[in-house]
């Protein structure tokens, strides 16, 4: 029962990085290797935020999400959009040139110490739930990311700007005939998806620290969430972080506790291998 | 006309190396270029299965572990040969990118960069979790140094000649590849997969070929590291040498021969140049690496060939 609860919590977080991953893949037609280190950037945003402004949790949160979610269109803008799109191999090295690039500046500017956002900042108490004891870090984690996936559900599904986004993934010379601009949506959807990392870095300090070198892990479990949902589906990264967090503390239980990071990679090989279209995705694979 | 000129910069190379120490016999720069002799291998790894065949790995650095891991053991375990443990160094790495290649030829970019990565992170976690056999993160000390027969390699000098000989012969049998019917395979792939199959070229054999040079290529270089170094630890095989590996392919021209010996000798050097930087070493990496993504997405080659066109417009 314990690891059910806290493969929900963490698959809450690889979740939110699928989403992310699979929006960008979307609309941007990019894998961004960044993304882990864009939710280890949320964890330090919010700690400065707390030491500026105290235990505020809106404060905190929104503004972890407004400020993470300007630099990652910052980076669409400035950084990816530069790199021509037929270069995969050099669009893949930029992210991993971002990425390494935010570790350092990290650490640099908020120490290699591993730190954890007080408990304190999470109002409320423990709450019981049959017989378990649930710590206040732990359920807004999990009401939190929920509400944050069904915002932009709707937003995606219901207003006129997600139906834009939609087009430009779908296709975005006819959403630019349409009247859309994909240049404007492209940069809007890596501001979503940073801001969705923002909240998870925050989200993500009761279970693991915030911590320079937080990314790397976080960057594979996300992309791994969001192959086994099918890369490109909402619901899918959704579905799959939830159930990669099941998996892997359940799975994890029972392994020695230094290849638990194994599995999400066996989950990966699996998948691609077995299903690559992911449980709700299309096929992603070349006939040979 | 190309082939006379690269037959050219051979030769200037080979007299280059040749020649260089005997000028300036000087440790820390023979170690530097001699380093700068394994990346040329492992680059030249990374040049068979991306500048060729088209296909990403983020996983160079797992092969490069195994094959240093699986030649160190062996030697300082068993007192085995050099030859011995290089050979089984090859063996190991050939196999396991034959079962990576079997388990990602079908992948496309991105998939298949995600899929390589996570093996490197394997391999890594496997190397530090191991206690037994690999020491875990502390690794493993005291490897005897290189040695054919009688003939034991222990100098600088020694080293920087071995690495840059056993290089040597990498570059001139991929460029022998590279010119064959198998090389040609790969590129057509690269080019267009469907065209290629229609001309009877088996995708999945000729990848999971190029897996496998490139994987034997990664475990060469493993072995020579161990030796040269007298030791091996988890941390010279991590990610960051992977997107070394993947940044100096880029830099020094894809797909092109000389590709990967230009790209090693100016980012190693380059690197060297940047450790007064201390801890801002990396920092400084990883911006110029979007620099070069933004600027050069075609790496000096591309660079060249553009001011080649300029000369070409102008006269």
């Amino acid at each position: 029962m314990t690891y059910i609860l806290l493969g929900l919590t963490i698959g809450a977080i690889y979740a939110l990085i699928a989403i992310g991953f699979s929006l960008i893949f979307e609309t941007v037609k990019l894998l961004h290797f960044a993304q882990g280190e864009l939710l280890m950037l949320g964890g330090f945003v919010a700690l400065t935020l707390i030491g500026l402004f105290g235990l505020n949790p809106i404060i905190v949160g929104l503004g972890t999400m407004a400020a993470v979610g300007f630099f990652a269109a910052f980076l669409q803008r400035v950084v990816y959009q530069s790199v021509p799109s037929h270069l995969i191999a050099v669009r893949i090295m930029a992210t991993l040139g971002v990425a390494i690039f935010l570790r350092n500046a990290a650490s640099l500017t908020w120490g290699a110490k591993a730190r954890t956002i007080p408990e304190a900042f999470f109002p409320g108490g423990p709450i019981a739930v049959a017989g378990l004891i649930i710590r206040p870090g732990y359920y807004w984690t999990l009401i939190v990311s929920i509400a944050v996936m069904a915002l932009l559900l709707w937003f995606l599904y219901r207003t006129k700007i997600g139906l834009a986004t939609r087009t430009v993934a779908y296709r975005a010379d006819i959403a630019e005939m349409m009247g859309v601009n994909p240049v404007l949506l492209c940069t809007l959807s890596f501001g979503i998806a940073g801001a969705l990392a923002g909240i998870s870095g925050l989200l993500v300090s009761p279970q693991t620290f915030v911590h320079f070198n937080m990314g790397i892990a976080l960057n594979q479990k996300g992309f791994t969430a969001a192959v086994l949902g099918g890369l490109g589906s909402i619901p899918g990264g959704i579905i799959g972080g939830f159930v990669l967090g099941l998996i892997e503390t359940i799975g994890g239980s029972l392994i020695p506790s230094g290849y638990q990071d194994v599995i999400s990679f066996v989950i990966l090989v699996l998948v691609l291998f077995i299903r690559p279209q992911g449980l709700m995705g299309q096929v992603q694979r070349e006939k040979l | 006309m190309k082939e006379t000129r690269n037959r050219f910069v051979f030769l200037a190379a080979v007299i280059l190396v040749a020649v260089v120490p005997l000028i300036w016999d000087n440790y820390y720069f023979l170690s530097v270029l001699s380093t700068t002799g394994l990346y040329i291998i492992l680059v030249t790894g990374l040049n068979v299965l991306l500048g060729y065949t088209g296909l990403v790995s983020l996983g160079q650095a797992g092969f490069y572990a195994i094959g240093a891991y699986a030649s160190g053991i062996l030697v300082a375990k068993t007192g085995a040969p050099f030859v011995l443990g290089l050979l089984l160094a090859m063996l190991l790495s050939g196999v396991i990118g034959l079962i990576i290649g079997l388990s990602s030829v079908r992948l496309r970019g991105g998939y298949l960069a995600m899929v390589t990565l996570g093996f490197g992170t394997v391999v890594q976690i496997i190397m530090i979790n191991w206690d037994d056999l690999t020491g875990g993160a502390e690794g493993i000390w005291g490897i005897p140094p290189v040695g054919f027969g009688p003939l034991k390699i222990v100098t600088p000098l020694a080293w920087y000649y071995t690495i840059f000989i056993i290089a040597g012969l990498i570059v001139l049998l991929t460029y022998s590849l590279e010119r064959s019917r198998i090389g040609r395979a790969w590129m057509a792939l690269r080019e267009d997969v469907a065209a290629a199959q229609m001309m009877g070229i088996n995708p999945v054999h000729y990848r999971l070929l190029a897996f496998v040079v490139s994987a034997v290529y990664s475990g060469i270089a493993g072995a020579l590291f161990t030796h040269l170094n007298g030791s091996v630890f988890p941390d010279a095989f991590g990610l960051q040498t992977s997107i070394m590996i993947l940044m100096m392919l880029i830099l020094g021209g894809s797909g092109h021969i000389l590709g990967p010996i230009m790209g090693a000798a100016i980012v190693n050097v380059g690197f060297e140049i940047l450790r007064p930087f201390g801890n801002y070493q990396s920092l400084v990496f990883g911006f110029l690496i979007v620099l070069m993504a933004v600027f050069m997405p075609q790496g000096f080659m591309g660079l060249w060939r553009r001011l080649a066109a300029l000369w070409g417009e102008a006269i």
